[in-house]
Parts: structure tokens; C-alpha cells; sequence
């Protein structure tokens, strides 16, 4: 009977201290968006740290990296605001014409949250499990009419989309070394 | 920046905040609680050592996508990163300061506390020292009398230091080393609550305290709070020890004398409030302050009996914790 007597003031006081902190700490964060608020529309990055670095989170790129691709990427577009993501795109060596897109977008919801890029229209699709992840693997026709191959699926809370003009095979080989 | 995103960064600099919002916490409800009895303080700041080291892979292991930026962007609190990629102007970000704070702090643990121990346990200086046989200080035999077994513990070997100054430590498993100074000092109700002192000291309940610390003191050699809650808690562990000590002897106040004496003894100086005005020296002189200030304070506690318990200490602790881990797990 004391116990529970004396249980509101040992869960109240707690409670209290720990509100007034979680208020405090929430002002601190509000506070950076307020003073630095973060730029809105796409920029262009020089690298994938610096990308990492103003968008931060992880900027993922392939482990699998064939001959046919060109490091670093030739494009590197990400945004912050209103959704935050990023593109990269990978040419071929030597200045050779874009092979391979990847974006990564923020993302809680099932539906594709961008559209998929380069695709004109989407041939077939078919589910596919990528890694650990159960996903999409598409053909399509590209702008220029030429075939591609994609795929997207969603992990830790970000939606990948991996598009390329290479073989079906190659695009499985790249997703799932992501 | 890029250790700071690494696996290592991101729990470093968790664990320092972790720190600072423990600590925060703790020292608010030892103030609010009015927490006077050294074991429950102990208790609850164990929290600001604990909680940070084992946080971080807890929540990670009940709920990976804690690390997704999604709830970094949408749920969390505060998202310790954005701060650290904070330009401050010249060059120079937040994380600049904080990869300093955090290797500055690192060398000093090292200088600090793991040079001393290493060099300690190379010397085992106290080991050279002639163990005292039963008979050679019949007024320390009589002092120490029952005091072990009070404690629960076997009766520890003595050593002698050559100290000219009287000093009583305990050092390695089951050693009490006094000098012949401090026998002589001291009269037989003081050493017999001086000694039962270190006796507590040596008592499992200090011991598990003890070696608790020292785990998590350094396992956190590069968090600069760690440093001062380890501090915090030293001195609670040496105020838990006078309670034990008046417990066995039932003398509080040879307790009080025997520490001013020994105090005095061993710097020379007094404790009136004037004498604390003095000027404090560049080097030792903020660690000759904090001991002076400590033997002060655990003085003024003694002589008022200012260690009553608080009702319920174990779930106090229990629902600060639970509640502390709540908070931090919004803070990414």
C-alpha cells in the first residue's frame, strides 16, 4: 500500500526531468533547421562522399563493378528537399555513353516514388528477389528506343532503382552486390 | 566527416551524447529526490556510464532501421550528424571540434589512466613492501579486530609503506597498506575507524562497484564525460565506505578526526573556509582543490549523519533507466 502510494512521485518526477529534456533536445534540433534551413531542388556533387556528406545518409554503389563501367560516375544529382535522393550515373570508360543509372530515394511508402529513369515504356515486369529483398525486375525501351533492364525494391528505408543497357544478368549481378 | 558516418563514428559520438543527456538527467533527479545515501547515487549514476556504451548496439539489435535516414528524418529527436556537418566559418565544421574533443580526451585517459596502471601493475611497488605480522602494531591488531569479518571477507594481508606521511590505502586483492606514521597519528578509536575504512574498501559490495567502473571508465577512454561521472561516483564509493566504516567501529566522529588528521598530516594545510581561498596552483591545484573540497564534504556528511535513504532506491533506478533508454533511443 505505501508502495503505491509513493508510485506517483517516483514515475512523475522521472517522467517530468525526462519530458523537459526531450523538449530540450527537440528545440536543438529544430533550432539547426531553422537557422541552416537545408537547400531545396537537385545540385550536382563532385563525389559520392561529398553527396554523403551534404545529404546524410550513405550514398550506395555497387561492389560488383565490371570493366564496362567508368569510375567515378559521371553524374552524381541528389536533392535534400522536397524528398531527399540520389542519382548516379555510370558511363562507360573513357568518356563512353551512360551505362548504368542507380537512384536512391528516401522512402516509406510501397509505391515507386519517382519515375523510373531513362524508361519510355515498361515491357514486362516480374517480381524478382534482390539480396535479401524481394523486388521488381522489369524490360523496358528506352528514350532512345534501345532495351534496358531495371529493377527496384525497397531496404532500409530507402527505394533503389537500378536501371542499364546491359544484359539481365549484369543488372541481378549489380542490384545484388548493393 | 567520414569516420563520423563510419559504424565507429556514429557510436562514439552517440555515446558522448548519450553522456551528456544521461548525466543531465541523473544529476536533476539526485537534486529533485534529495538522493543523500551514497549507494543509491552510486546506483543511479551508474546510469550515465552504463547506458551510453550499451545503448547504441542494443538499439541496433532490436531495431535496425533506427539507422535508416527515414528515421532519422521523421522520428528521431535529434540527429547528431546534421550538428557535426555544421559549418562554423574558416574551414572549420562542428566536426572538426568534436574529432578533437574526442582524441584530446583519449590522450589523456591514456596519460591519466592507463599510463598509472600499467607502470603500477609493472612495479607492483606495494608488493616490495614488508607485510606486517600479527603482534608488530598491537594497536593496529587491535583496531582491525573483527573488522573483516564484519566485512565478510578473509582477513587481508598488511604491508608497511615507508611513507613518512600516514597514509592507509588498499591495494590488489585483499592488501592493506598503512604506514607506521599513521598508526602513530592516529589514536585507537580513530584507526580502528580508519581502517575499517579501507576494510570497506575491500568488501564485495565496493569491489563490485570498483571493478564496474573501471570496465566502463575505460571503455569510454575518448568520452570526456565519462571522465567526470567516473569522478562522481569515486567519491560516492569513498562516502558509501565512511558509512560502512562508522557501521563497524559505531564511530563516526574518530572517523571524522582520524581524516582531518590524516589530512592535515599529509598537506600541511587546515580546512577552515578561509584556508579553501587560497590561490590554486597551475598543476595539481584543481586536483588539490577537488580532494580538499571531497574531505570537506565527506566530513560535513559524517558529522551531520546527512545519509538518510530514500524510499524504494533500487526502482527509482530501474524507471530512470527504462525511461533514459526511451529517450536516447530518439537520438540518432
Amino acid at each position: 500500500m505505501r508502495f503505491i502510494k509513493a508510485v506517483p512521485q517516483l514515475i512523475l518526477v522521472p517522467a517530468a526531468v525526462l519530458g523537459a529534456a526531450a523538449l530540450v533536445l527537440f528545440l536543438i534540433g529544430a533550432a539547426q533547421d531553422y537557422l541552416y534551413p537545408p537547400e531545396h531542388g537537385p545540385r550536382e556533387y563532385a563525389s559520392i562522399e561529398e553527396a554523403g556528406d551534404e545529404l546524410g545518409f550513405r550514398v550506395v554503389v555497387p561492389t560488383y563493378f565490371p570493366s564496362y563501367l567508368a569510375w567515378p560516375p559521371g553524374v552524381i544529382r541528389g536533392q535534400l528537399l522536397p524528398s531527399s535522393r540520389v542519382e548516379t550515373v555510370y558511363n562507360a570508360p573513357n568518356g563512353g555513353y551512360p551505362v548504368l543509372v542507380i537512384s536512391q530515394v528516401v522512402a516509406d511508402s510501397d509505391e515507386l516514388p519517382v519515375p523510373l529513369p531513362w524508361v519510355r515504356e515498361v515491357l514486362e515486369e516480374r517480381a524478382v528477389v534482390i539480396g535479401e529483398n524481394r523486388g521488381t525486375r522489369l524490360t523496358a525501351t528506352g528514350e532512345d528506343g534501345q532495351p534496358l533492364n531495371g529493377a527496384y525494391w525497397r531496404s532500409g528505408g530507402f527505394y533503389f532503382i537500378v536501371v542499364t543497357s546491359r544484359a539481365a544478368s549484369e543488372l541481378l549481378s549489380i542490384a545484388s552486390s548493393m | 566527416m567520414l569516420f563520423f558516418n563510419s559504424f565507429w563514428g556514429h557510436y562514439f559520438t552517440q555515446a558522448v551524447v548519450y553522456s551528456i543527456v544521461t548525466l543531465a538527467v541523473v544529476e536533476t533527479l539526485v537534486a529533485a529526490w534529495r538522493l543523500r545515501e551514497a549507494l543509491a547515487r552510486i546506483k543511479l549514476r551508474f546510469l550515465a556510464l552504463l547506458l551510453p556504451v550499451a545503448c547504441p548496439p542494443l538499439f541496433f539489435l532490436i531495431y535496425p532501421p533506427r539507422h535508416d535516414f527515414s528515421f532519422r528524418e521523421q522520428v528521431a529527436l535529434l540527429d547528431i550528424n546534421t550538428w557535426l556537418r555544421l559549418e562554423l566559418g574558416g574551414g572549420i565544421a562542428v566536426w572538426h571540434l568534436a574529432a578533437a574533443g574526442l582524441g584530446i580526451t583519449a590522450i589523456v585517459f591514456l596519460a591519466r589512466d592507463v599510463l598509472p596502471i600499467v607502470r603500477h601493475y609493472l612495479g607492483r611497488r606495494h608488493l616490495s613492501f614488508p607485510i606486517v605480522e600479527e603482534g608488530r602494531f598491537p594497536r593496529l591488531d587491535a583496531a582491525l579486530a573483527g573488522l573483516p569479518e564484519k566485512a565478510a571477507i578473509p582477513r587481508p594481508a598488511v604491508r608497511l609503506s615507508p611513507d613518512k606521511l600516514p597514509v592507509a590505502y588498499t591495494s590488489g586483492r585483499g592488501t592493506l597498506v598503512v604506514s607506521a606514521a599513521m598508526i602513530d597519528l592516529l589514536d585507537d578509536d580513530e584507526l580502528r575507524a580508519v581502517t575499517g575504512h579501507e576494510i570497506a574498501h575491500l568488501s564485495r559490495r565496493v569491489g563490485w562497484i570498483s571493478r564496474a567502473l573501471l570496465v566502463l571508465r575505460w571503455l569510454q577512454g575518448y568520452n570526456p564525460l565519462a571522465i567526470l561521472v567516473f569522478h562522481l561516483i569515486v567519491n560516492d564509493s569513498e562516502k558509501l565506505c565512511d558509512d560502512m566504516a562508522a557501521g563497524y567501529s559505531g564511530r563516526r566522529l574518530s572517523l571524522t578526526s582520524g581524516l582531518l588528521k590524516i589530512f592535515q598530516r599529509s598537506t600541511g594545510e587546515t580546512l577552515p573556509e578561509v584556508e579553501i581561498r587560497r590561490p590554486v596552483k597551475p598543476v595539481n591545484g584543481l586536483e588539490d582543490v577537488a580532494n580538499r573540497n571531497l574531505v570537506k564534504e565527506r566530513i560535513k556528511r559524517i558529522v551531520h549523519g546527512d545519509a538518510a535513504g530514500v524510499p524504494y532506491p533500487n526502482f527509482r533506478v530501474v524507471v530512470t533507466g527504462v525511461m533514459l533508454a526511451a529517450l536516447l533511443f530518439l537520438i540518432v
